[in-house]
């Protein structure tokens, strides 16, 4: 039978964003995939050249709405290094905190999305109602459940207290008990094993030629977080990188699966060890000069440029998300496999499309 | 898995009957935004600091306008404005059927041209004109 293209995209039920593969295949098996992107760009890094530095916190947690606390904290991060501002420790470990909670509320969408890929809808909706509670911790402390506002230049917006933290370790430890049951489904069901086990294949020789990041490649054997660099409180908290040699899609699964535990267990640390204080240093004075802020997103590794001028309006905001550096990896995984097992490919690499073209 | 099944059989639904039963708001939850017009002085900084551009201020009418689809209750203009004249609260906003910019106009006082000062001046007469709606 002569080759024949399909479209993948940019309308399909399993993706939660647009992007299109033009799919070329022979009978069954994909022998190329050609995408296309760029059907939600809003223009934002332009916008940020127009408002002024406060603003901008606004305009830069709105880039992605999972991963959105990280996106205002990497652009904080990168401002008050310019200034050379030292914020209170306090401060340091509430972003701690508030990010690995966001890092938890992220994995645990994933997991409900890939589930929905392989046709398993209830494990879909189990995964999801679990999220509710995260949704719940953080409106409680920020008033939002989503895009939560609680950074600004110079420390956090909002602090927390006593009760909070109680809300917080209990919420832990009842998301610990429910993923007893549900990790059990996800890690050893015969059905889920059948479509995730051997299924695109990435060779840590392929996962490090293509610059891979984030769990993508700690799946392939590369043993790489940009947590242990110590930014932020990190450098007070102990953990290590988990990686998996396999490489399939199995393996992604594994390892997204144990840093939810990671994640639960770096917030139990950090409440323990949180210091008494302040929570924001006053910003006096302009800013001038360029700097790169880097910071370890739930998909991988953002960087943040920031180039500044002395006026009240940058003069340049780049940023570089991980799942921009992920997409090679799905044109190099898609070669081989069959035409059902195209959803599961994409979304293991777990595409933030709306990061990818701000 | 079974476990799993037989519990969620047992219980009742997750899903709140939602609009009958009223979502559980926390202390700290963005509502929406309230304004009292009769400390305010018109001095804008309330509108230079709005990241949606939604508060639109004009000093010679009086006039103090929000628009309340471009708000994103962030609480910027609650924390700057000098005489507190703007508030946040937790209830959320309803859904309505138009588009809707809420005017608030201060009228200003009558100069008396009157040599007399044992009559008192008379009282500024705050008047919020009625919701345009668009």
């Amino acid at each position: 039978m002569a080759r024949t293209t399909i479209p993948f995209g940019p309308q399909h039920p399993v993706l939660p964003e647009p992007i299109q593969l033009k799919l070329v295949l022979d009978d069954d098996i994909v022998v190329e995939a050609i995408p296309s992107i760029g059907y939600v760009h809003r223009g934002l890094e332009k916008l940020a050249e127009i408002k002024d530095l406060h603003q901008t916190v606004y305009i830069v947690e709105r880039v992605c709405g999972i991963c959105s606390f990280m996106h205002s904290m990497a652009y904080v991060r990168g401002i008050e290094e310019l200034m050379g501002m030292q914020i209170p420790d306090r401060a340091e470990y509430l972003r701690v905190i508030w990010a690995e909670i966001g890092r938890i509320q992220s994995h645990l969408l994933w997991l409900g999305l890939i589930a929905d890929a392989f046709g398993f809808e209830s494990l879909f909706m189990e995964t999801w109602k679990d999220r509710e509670k995260i949704l719940d911790l953080m409106e409680m402390t920020t008033g939002n459940r989503v895009i939560i506002s609680a950074n600004k230049i110079g420390g956090t917006t909002k602090d927390m207290t006593e009760e909070h933290f109680t809300s917080i370790l209990n919420t832990m430890n009842f998301i610990e008990d429910k993923l007893k049951g549900v990790d059990k489904v996800f890690l050893n069901d015969y059905t889920v094993k059948k479509r995730l086990v051997g299924v695109g294949v990435l060779t840590k020789s392929d996962a490090e030629d293509l610059c891979c990041v984030g769990p993508t490649a700690r799946a392939s054997g590369i043993k790489y977080d940009l947590r242990k660099t110590g930014y932020s409180a990190y450098k007070y908290l102990d953990f290590e990188p988990l990686v998996d040699s396999q490489g399939d899609c199995y393996a992604r699964t594994v390892v997204r699966v144990n840093e939810i535990h990671q994640s639960i267990d770096l917030i139990r640390q950090a409440i323990s060890k949180i210091p008494k204080g302040d929570i924001a240093v006053p910003f006096k004075g302009v800013v001038t000069g360029d700097v790169i802020s880097r910071l370890e997103q739930p998909r991988g590794e953002v960087i943040y440029y920031i180039k500044a001028n002395g006026t009240k309006n940058l003069s340049r905001l780049k940023i570089r998300t991980p799942t921009f550096a992920n997409i090679p990896s799905i044109l190099k995984m898609a070669p081989g496999s069959q035409l059902a097992d195209i959803p599961i490919l994409i979304l293991t690499v777990d595409p933030c499309i709306s990061c990818t073209e701000r | 898995m079974l476990k799993l099944v037989w519990k969620n059989l047992l219980n009742k639904p997750a899903t709140r009957l939602y609009p009958v039963a009223k979502e559980n708001t926390f202390e700290r939850t963005r509502g929406r935004i309230f304004f009292e017009e009769k400390d305010c002085i018109y001095c804008g900084i309330c509108a230079r600091k709005c990241p949606a551009d939604a508060i639109k201020v004009t000093r010679a009418s009086n006039t103090w306008e929000l628009d309340t689809l471009r708000c994103i209750i962030c609480g910027e203009c609650v924390n700057d404005c000098p005489k507190k004249c703007i508030t946040m609260n937790s209830r959320r906003r309803s859904s309505g059927s138009n588009k809707k910019v809420i005017t608030f106009t201060k009228v200003k006082e009558e100069p008396i041209i009157n040599k007399d000062t044992s009559i008192k001046k008379e009282p500024i007469i705050n008047k919020k004109t009625a919701v345009k709606e668009e």
